[in-house]
């Protein structure tokens, strides 16, 4: 067994230290990079948190779309290929794919742009 | 800069200057990434430009990015902008001798004020500034370059939207992953591209946080030109527009500062031309594209190219944000 805290708890409260302690008493550049610093930490953090879940839909979107299964990778590299080509040009259940799939992107990378988005 | 190339740059600025100079201050400005910025400050004794002289240097950076124009390009950019009645830090002096200093330079006359997007998306709404700022586009897209000189901005092209649709799929052709989001955006501008395209001299990085203002509210300066070149006058009026450059301020259209309307008068009464409103969106779509693609490619220098930089790193995770506004601004009907 791993001691608590968990990886989980320590990278939260190293963050929370360093975006509330360490960045406050920086000023100029130091206290820019420790910000980012803390953010490439949240953004971790969420990773971690949300799995494969999302993954695995996205899996199965792309599977019933493209008519065939493989990895997710390749799978989105057949559907960029395909829009490139002009297909599924105004195709709604694609939009509705690639909406779901930068939805939970935003999730993780930066979810005050989708409180943002779906407040205003 | 050590001292010895400190020496070397006194000399050269007092031979151009035909006054003796002394360097009063000289350090590093927090700069892009594709040059070294330097707040110069010297003292000629002598000569046609005697006195204080408050001066920022720009030079080349070892990692410059191969879309940005060099200094010797963009100090000629801004001589024409000046020339113009653009709004911009006045030139001064151009050394295209890389031994002076390592790498070609130029210097240019400091200005004062406030660049950061998200301080100027807190300030109050600002119409006459949205308005001064339609006016300087304006001045900007009125350029007629010099023939002979304008040879590094290459041919303007016939169709700039499609031209620009070819270099972004070519771009991230050559990147590792696939962005079925980005690519879906393509794919929309491509099928509602203009069919009839005009080109002229575009800044193409026309957007707040690259315009200093003033304390007092006023435009004090139109910076960061190493990307003009021609396109389409409404692409640089969609990459100002683009919600992505509105720091927060979403409903202050005109680059998170005020109305877009304002910025649209100042320009119409400048050019005597009316912008197509029904057209701007379109570019609006292709700010987000570009923007997605520069990020890319800006993150790709850490994941590929293994230089660690951590806002380079981050960058990657702007993507998703600029794939929800291309999507949203697409819905199928």
């Amino acid at each position: 067994m791993r001691p608590k805290p968990s990886g989980a708890e320590l990278l939260d409260l190293a963050r929370r230290v360093l975006r509330d302690d360490v960045a406050a008493e920086l000023s100029g550049p130091a206290r820019y990079k420790a910000l980012m610093a803390a953010n490439a930490m949240a953004i971790v953090g969420r990773q971690m948190a949300a799995g494969t879940e999302a993954e695995v839909r996205m899996l199965e979107r792309l599977t019933a779309i493209l008519g065939h299964d493989g990895a997710c990778a390749d799978l989105e590299g057949e559907l960029a290929k395909a829009l490139r080509a002009g297909d599924f040009g105004d195709d709604r259940d694609v939009h509705a794919l690639l909406l779901e799939s930068v939805e939970a992107k935003l999730r993780e990378s930066n979810p005050r742009a989708l409180a943002v988005e779906i407040g205003g | 800069m050590d001292d010895a190339q400190r020496e070397t740059l006194r000399t050269y600025l007092s031979e151009r200057a035909g006054g003796d100079v002394a360097i009063t201050r000289m350090e590093p400005l927090t700069g892009g990434a594709v040059q070294e910025n330097w707040r110069l400050d010297i003292t000629v004794d002598g000569g046609p430009w005697p006195g204080e002289h408050a001066l920022v240097l720009k030079k080349d950076a070892p990692n410059a990015i191969a879309t940005s124009r060099g200094r010797a390009e963009e100090y000629r950019l801004l001589k024409w902008a000046d020339g113009a009645g653009v709004t911009v830090p006045r030139p001064c002096m151009l050394c295209e001798d890389p031994s002076v200093i390592g790498a070609p330079f130029f210097v240019m006359h400091l200005v004062e004020g406030e660049a950061a997007g998200h301080k100027l998306a807190r300030r109050p709404d600002d119409d006459e500034l949205a308005a001064a700022l339609g006016v300087n586009l304006a001045r900007i897209h009125a350029i007629q370059p010099p023939a002979d000189q304008a040879a590094f901005l290459g041919a303007p092209p016939q169709d700039p939207a499609r031209s620009a649709i070819a270099t972004y799929r070519r771009d991230l052709d050559a990147l590792p992953d696939a962005h079925p989001a980005i690519e879906w955006g393509l794919a929309w501008l491509e099928r509602n591209a203009p069919t009839l395209g005009e080109a002229v001299l575009c800044h193409r990085d026309y957007r707040t946080g690259n315009y200093m203002v003033g304390d007092d509210g006023v435009l004090t300066g139109i910076l960061d030109w190493e990307f003009a070149g021609w396109s389409d006058p409404l692409e640089d009026i969609g990459w100002f527009m683009a919600a992505c450059w509105r720091f927060g301020a979403r409903d202050r259209e005109a680059g998170g500062i005020g109305a877009r309307e304002a910025f649209y008068d100042g320009y119409e009464k400048e050019s005597g031309r009316s912008i197509a409103r029904e057209r701007v969106g379109y570019w609006e779509v292709m700010a987000h594209v570009r923007w997605a693609v520069i990020a890319l490619q800006q993150a790709d220098r850490f994941v590929t190219g293994g230089t660690a930089n951590l806002e380079w790193a981050l960058t990657a995770h702007v993507v998703p944000e600029l794939e929800l506004e291309i999507l949203n601004m697409t819905e199928p009907g």
